[in-house]
């Protein structure tokens, strides 16, 4: 479904993105893993164009996406849930809502995700006039997924869901990320915390300063010396 | 009394302008100099079509028009093909229309659709300012684009001077529907006697003064302008908080990387930021015109430099602020010159802008909501 291959991309003159190459397969939960500075966030909005690719190619759904603007690579499908949110802090739960179905024609099907949403997330329904920026973080993460969900992905990449949240909250949001997976959106998942992602993903890869240095099934990861030792704090 | 109305009248318009400040900063952070000369030239634009226009000046306007035309059209072809072929339909769409223009400055048209056309206009050149001028300069230093904007300034005033001249024109008064004139009819008050046979409306509507109590009367004049004010601002309220480009229009303001990644398309969001801005910024200039019967190539700037105190009095980027922040500035102007500091109008209003920002650093409201 997205390939990226010999992906470089660069802040300025600094290389960021050595060369990387992902795989997401269509259905799956892919766990991108990394310690902090080593390329994922800057890996995710090279597919979705904020940040351009210098060198290599990125495909969707068989469609070359690498040089196309953010907007266009939106349209094909592909949704992401920023880090840190990023949610219209002085716009209300609902607006913030609106602004992920911003593209979509289809009026019905809206309304009808619109629910759908409030089932998964029903502090959302409770709080819909409330602004953005006075949600707890909680809240404002399932805000951001939500918002996330509105654009009727194909494809979702979440950057680290569980940044901040307390230990209850996190499993919950990866209870919520399951869910979503098996409602058919493939997800493209980016975590520090290796241990909650890998043992809710179909495969990983594990990143290092700007390089993939080892990718697996994630059942193989959580048990690989290396992972376990750098990322998972076993010894 | 009379100046108290006359605040108010010229708060409007400061505040109209102002607006147009604030949604820019907002959106792109760059304080917009030539606005003053967006808010002159739709003042300019009526004029030139109510009145009977000269070959030359019409020809010379329909000029200008082609370079706004084409570009404004160019801007939105360019989505859809490729550059060539949006080039050579917005040099045919651009001459088309500005010939079309030409016609219209020529002749005399009635006062409303000259109104009307007038914010389109302006619009548009707002719309193509910000595609030539700022576009470009999006990811450069904010000097570059703050030097562009001033520069931008100086050539619109310099266009109207090589159209219209230097000297002070007046919007003719027989071309004004009577519904908006100043006069009373032989020049006189309405006697009580009149006065109680009409609604306050119908007074309002025959253009006439009106009596609020004793000796003092207002122009109806003022009265529509301040409702007419007051009215597109809640038009725009509306806009920006009920419709889909208005809600796009905060969310770009608040984070263009997000927004985008919402698949907002955040450059035509700022260009009907620009047309929005610059529309209002013709209303403000239109209802000064018939106001004070100064149109002159000096006005957007003189005008442009009390509103842009009164979007940063508002918290620069803050829409309700910036009109509040007009308001208060023209009160603050007409109560100056009633005390008898005519002179010292604009130093008054920028004393005034400054006392608030050293007593409220983040503008009258506090919290810049526009971001
Ligand atoms: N806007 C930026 N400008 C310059 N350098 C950046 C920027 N964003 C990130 N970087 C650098 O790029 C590298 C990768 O960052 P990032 O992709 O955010 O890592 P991760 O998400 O894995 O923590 C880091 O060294 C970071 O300092
Ligand atoms: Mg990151």
């Amino acid at each position: 479904m997205l390939s990226l291959s010999q992906v470089h991309s660069y802040y300025d003159k600094m290389e960021v993105l050595k060369g990387i190459s992902i795989d997401v397969a269509e259905g799956e939960i892919v766990a991108l893993i990394g310690a902090n500075g080593a390329g994922k966030t800057t890996t995710l909005n090279a597919i979705c164009g904020v940040v351009k690719v210098g060198k290599g190619k990125i495909r969707f759904l068989d469609k070359e996406i690498s040089s196309l603007p953010t907007t266009e690579i939106v349209k094909l499908g592909i949704s992401q849930v920023p880090e840190g949110r990023k949610l219209f802090q002085d716009m209300t739960v609902l607006e913030n809502l609106e602004m992920g179905s911003y593209r979509r024609r289809d009026k019905q099907e809206i309304k009808r995700d619109l629910k759908h949403v409030y089932e998964i997330f029903p502090v959302l329904f409770e709080r819909k006039k409330q602004l953005a920026g006075t949600l707890s973080g909680g809240e404002q993460q399932m805000l951001a997924i939500a918002r996330g969900l509105m654009m009727k992905p194909r494809l979702l990449l979440l950057d680290e869901p569980s940044l901040g949240l307390a230990p209850i909250l996190v499993n919950q949001i990866f209870e919520i990320i399951k869910k979503i997976n098996k409602l058919g959106t493939t997800i493209l998942l980016v975590e520090q915390n290796a241990h909650m992602a890998l043992s809710i993903a179909n495969r990983g890869y594990v990143m290092e300063t700007g390089k993939v240095v080892l990718e697996d099934l994630a059942f193989n990861l959580l048990k690989n010396e290396m992972v376990r030792k750098t990322y998972l704090g076993i010894a | 009394m009379d100046y108290i109305i006359s605040g108010l009248t010229m708060g409007g318009a400061y505040a109209l302008i102002a607006v147009g400040y604030t949604m820019v900063y907002g959106i792109i952070g760059l304080i917009n100099f030539a606005h003053g000369e967006i808010y002159m030239f739709g003042a300019y634009f009526v004029f030139a079509m109510i009145v009977e226009t000269s070959k030359n000046t019409s020809f010379l306007i329909s000029l200008f028009m082609l370079v706004i035309f084409g570009i404004t059209i160019y801007l939105f072809l360019r989505d859809k093909f490729s550059p060539l072929p949006s080039l050579a339909l917005s040099l045919v769409g651009g001459s088309f229309l500005s010939g079309f223009t030409f016609f219209l400055f020529l002749t005399s048209i009635p006062f409303y659709l000259a109104f009307l056309l007038s914010m389109i206009f302006t619009s548009c050149l707002g719309m193509a300012i910000e595609f030539i001028a700022y576009r470009p300069l999006r990811d450069a230093p904010r000097l570059a684009a703050l030097i562009t904007a001033i520069g931008m300034s100086l050539i619109l005033q310099n266009v109207a001077r090589l159209i219209w001249g230097a000297r002070t024109r007046a919007y003719p008064d027989q071309l004004i529907p009577s519904i908006i004139k100043t006069q009373t009819i032989n020049g006189e008050f309405l006697t009580d006697k009149l006065l109680s046979k009409m609604s306050f409306f119908e007074l309002l509507l025959k253009g006439h003064k009106i009596r609020i109590f004793g000796d003092t009367y207002i122009s109806s004049l003022k009265i529509l302008i301040i409702l007419l004010t007051i009215l597109i601002m809640i038009i725009l309220h509306l806009i920006i908080h009920k419709t889909k480009i208005g809600k796009a229009m905060r969310a770009c303001a608040q984070d263009k990387v997000t927004a985008s990644l919402m698949g907002i398309d955040t450059d035509r969001i700022i260009t009907y930021t620009f047309a929005i801005g610059s529309g209002m910024g013709a209303v403000a200039g239109i209802l000064n015109g018939l106001a004070y019967h100064n149109l002159s190539p000096t006005m957007g700037y003189k005008a442009g430099v009390v509103a842009f105190a009164a979007a940063v009095l508002g918290g620069i980027g803050n829409i309700p602020g910036a009109m509040v922040g007009g308001f208060i500035l023209g009160l603050a102007q007409s109560i100056a010159a009633w005390i008898g500091l005519s002179q010292w109008i604009y130093g008054v209003a920028y004393a005034v802008m400054i006392l608030f920002i050293v007593l409220r650093p983040t503008g009258i409201f506090g919290k810049a909501t526009a971001r």
